[in-house]
């Protein structure tokens, strides 16, 4: 094989991957940006000029301040309680025997093979106004008239953490195989107890596999659509229904573009920052 | 009593017996071995004397007390895994003083007590590194650290030294006898390596299918093999069967003089007969045979020798004044009766 050949061969492998992955991922993403450059006149539609109106507008307006903090401190609330509930899920889970290890693993991410609409609208039915959560807490008395977590912070809470967690559960669980459970069995010879094994032992192992689950878990908090969009609707917005109203509502194109770039470029600033900073605090010990 | 007796230990694992009623008992400060293939039960006795398994049966005493029960965080026992299992994501000083801190010691004492181990050790330059940090033999020279740090009644090894090459482990076991002969803790150590055990141990018991074959002094297990599994799976033996009558030994044709073995006239006797024990010599040899085979290791010749007893090995130190001896020579084979160790005997029956 001749030396060009060989140089070329690689490209010519992973040439219909790339040529995919650029028409499908980045010439979308480009033109965004490009439309998100663009003015929009309500009379005319979208106007071939370059402004950079869209960006003052969602830096100054107040109204797009709180919907921005509002994703932000969700996507942060739902990546702190998926560690809260999938950390030990899945130290529990890998501490379990067979058969019960593989269906309870199963029963955890097999929600991912169901799409997120129809888990989003289970919790639609449990939350609203004739929902089970109200039916139960008016029958017991505690209160009065229907109760609805419909349209709440709570509610879109509840079901990001839901559709989220086995996402958590699968990264520490990666993160469990790797650490060995003769460790565990040295600190009890030592004397350590089943709580200071799990904290000073465990912990301190998968936490790579924690912070790597709650960039996921924030990532895709912050950009989830469907779950805000069906139980958050019009009353609590978020960045990413917000862009798609300004699309499919106002038709202000270059607006809900210029949104979605500032998501995007925060979201990348927000996690390479946390990476960076986790990546300093633990290279000593995880670097191999 | 002894410091520690295990008495009748019994392990099933549903219809499996891993451990079969075995007893043994350990002095203070003795180094005890359990040597076996894998599967003997050794590894599972070892875990039981931890305390990560609890016997099906039996008890077991350790300095008086009952200790069959107990968790195996209240043993204070020091044991070295076979993989280390050091903590990753601590320094060696750390992992070192996490035994003590365990135990409520305070900062300096346990720094300072975690900094003598590492000395014992040899790896005082090492204290601010991490386990990936160092090759595997210090950071078994860590694990024995952490272990002995804590004056633990027990030092329990398991396989210590298999993950360790060849030479780094002909030196490490030689350090493992130097610095538990200093510290004088009781160590017990599982291992399924012939020549550690040999070379470390003040006693071994030898095991398989869940009990203890044998339990004496190195020299004399591997001198005097009490059973057929002793005399092969500690060195190498060559073995040979055939009928006593009239002080002769008659094998496929040949008759052996061991009429100073004194042994009854019998139908079929069991004779093993370690290597090195076997010289060529010219005149008036045991038998004679063809060598099908040799190896040089530097330090000895490995021999196989095609005879009417079967194929024997055979091997001589490299400091014989004699001709070399080639593949193909006929060669005569000799050796004291003495070396040759009974191992099973049938009484002659009256054919």
């Amino acid at each position: 094989m001749s030396d060009l050949q060989s140089k070329r061969t690689p490209w010519l492998l992973s040439g219909p991957a790339l040529l995919s992955y650029a028409l499908l991922l980045v010439v979308p993403m480009l033109m965004t940006l490009v439309l998100s450059f663009r003015s929009f006149e309500p009379m005319l539609g979208v106007q071939d000029e370059f402004v950079v109106s869209n960006y003052i507008e969602v830096f100054t307006d107040p109204y797009f301040h709180e919907i921005f903090l509002r994703t932000f401190v969700m996507s942060a609330l739902t990546a702190f309680f998926c560690v809260l509930i999938g950390v030990p899920e899945a130290y529990i889970l890998n501490r379990m025997r067979a058969p019960w290890k593989g269906i309870f693993l199963l029963m955890t991410l097999g929600p991912l093979l169901i799409s997120v609409v129809v888990r989003t609208l289970g919790w639609a039915v449990i939350f609203g106004r004739e929902g089970v959560i109200s039916e139960t807490i008016q029958f017991l008395g505690l209160s009065d008239g229907p109760v609805s977590l419909m349209y709440t912070q709570t509610g879109v809470l509840i079901a990001l953490v839901h559709v989220l967690v086995p996402f958590m559960v699968l990264s520490v669980w990666a993160s469990l195989q790797r650490l060995d459970p003769e460790t565990e069995r040295a600190a009890i010879s030592l004397g350590a107890s089943q709580f200071t094994v799990m904290r000073r032992i465990v912990l301190p192992q998968i936490t790579p596999g924690i912070l790597s689950g709650s960039v996921i878990v924030f990532a895709l908090a912050a950009t989830a659509f469907a779950t805000p969009a069906m139980i958050g609707g019009r009353r609590l917005k978020v960045v990413a229904t917000t862009a798609y109203d300004e699309f499919l509502h106002s038709l202000n194109w270059p607006l809900g573009a210029s949104l979605a770039v500032v998501l995007l470029i925060l979201n990348i600033v927000i996690i390479t920052g946390y990476n960076r900073f986790f990546e300093r605090k633990y290279s000593q010990v995880f670097e191999s | 009593m002894s410091y520690l007796q295990l008495s009748n230990i019994s392990k099933h694992f549903d219809e499996y017996v891993a451990v079969d009623n075995i007893s043994l008992s350990v002095e203070k400060g003795e180094f005890i071995s359990l040597l076996g293939p894998s599967g003997c039960g050794k590894t599972t006795t070892l875990q039981m004397v931890a305390g990560f398994l609890n016997p099906t049966a039996g008890s077991i005493v350790l300095d008086g007390k009952n200790i069959t029960a107990m968790k195996p965080s209240e043993r204070g026992l020091g044991i070295v895994f076979q993989k280390y299992a050091l903590f990753p994501h601590m320094t060696v000083l750390e992992n070192v003083a996490f035994g003590l801190e365990m135990r409520k010691v305070g900062k300096n004492e346990r720094l300072q007590r975690a900094r003598e181990a590492l000395e014992l050790v040899h790896l005082g330059l090492f204290i601010e590194r991490y386990p990936r940090q160092l090759s595997g033999g210090q950071q078994q020279r860590v694990a024995l650290a952490r272990a002995l740090v804590i004056n633990p009644h027990l030092l329990l090894l398991d396989e210590p030294l298999s993950n360790l090459d060849a030479k780094l482990r002909e030196d490490m076991q030689l350090e493992l006898h130097d610095i538990q002969r200093r510290v004088g803790t009781t160590t017990i150590m599982v291992t399924h390596d012939q020549s550690e055990a040999l070379a470390v141990s003040d006693r071994i018991a030898v095991m398989q299918s869940g009990r203890i074959e044998q339990i004496d002094k190195p020299f004399n297990v591997y001198e005097h093999p009490k059973s057929d599994f002793v005399s092969s799976f500690l060195g190498k033996t060559n073995t040979f069967e055939g009928r006593v009558s009239h002080g002769r030994l008659q094998v496929g044709g040949q008759h052996i003089a061991v009429d100073d073995l004194k042994l009854a006239d019998s139908s079929n006797t069991r004779f093993a007969l370690r290597p090195e024990k076997i010289r060529f010599c010219s005149d008036a040899p045991k038998i004679s045979g063809k060598v099908s085979n040799r190896v040089f290791l530097g330090s000895q010749w490995i021999y196989e020798v095609q005879t009417p007893l079967g194929d024997f090995l055979i091997y001589e130190s490299n400091n014989q004044k004699h001709d070399e001896i080639q593949e193909g020579e006929t060669v005569g084979l000799s050796w004291d009766s003495q070396d040759m160790r009974l191992i099973a005997e049938e009484p002659a029956s009256h054919v």
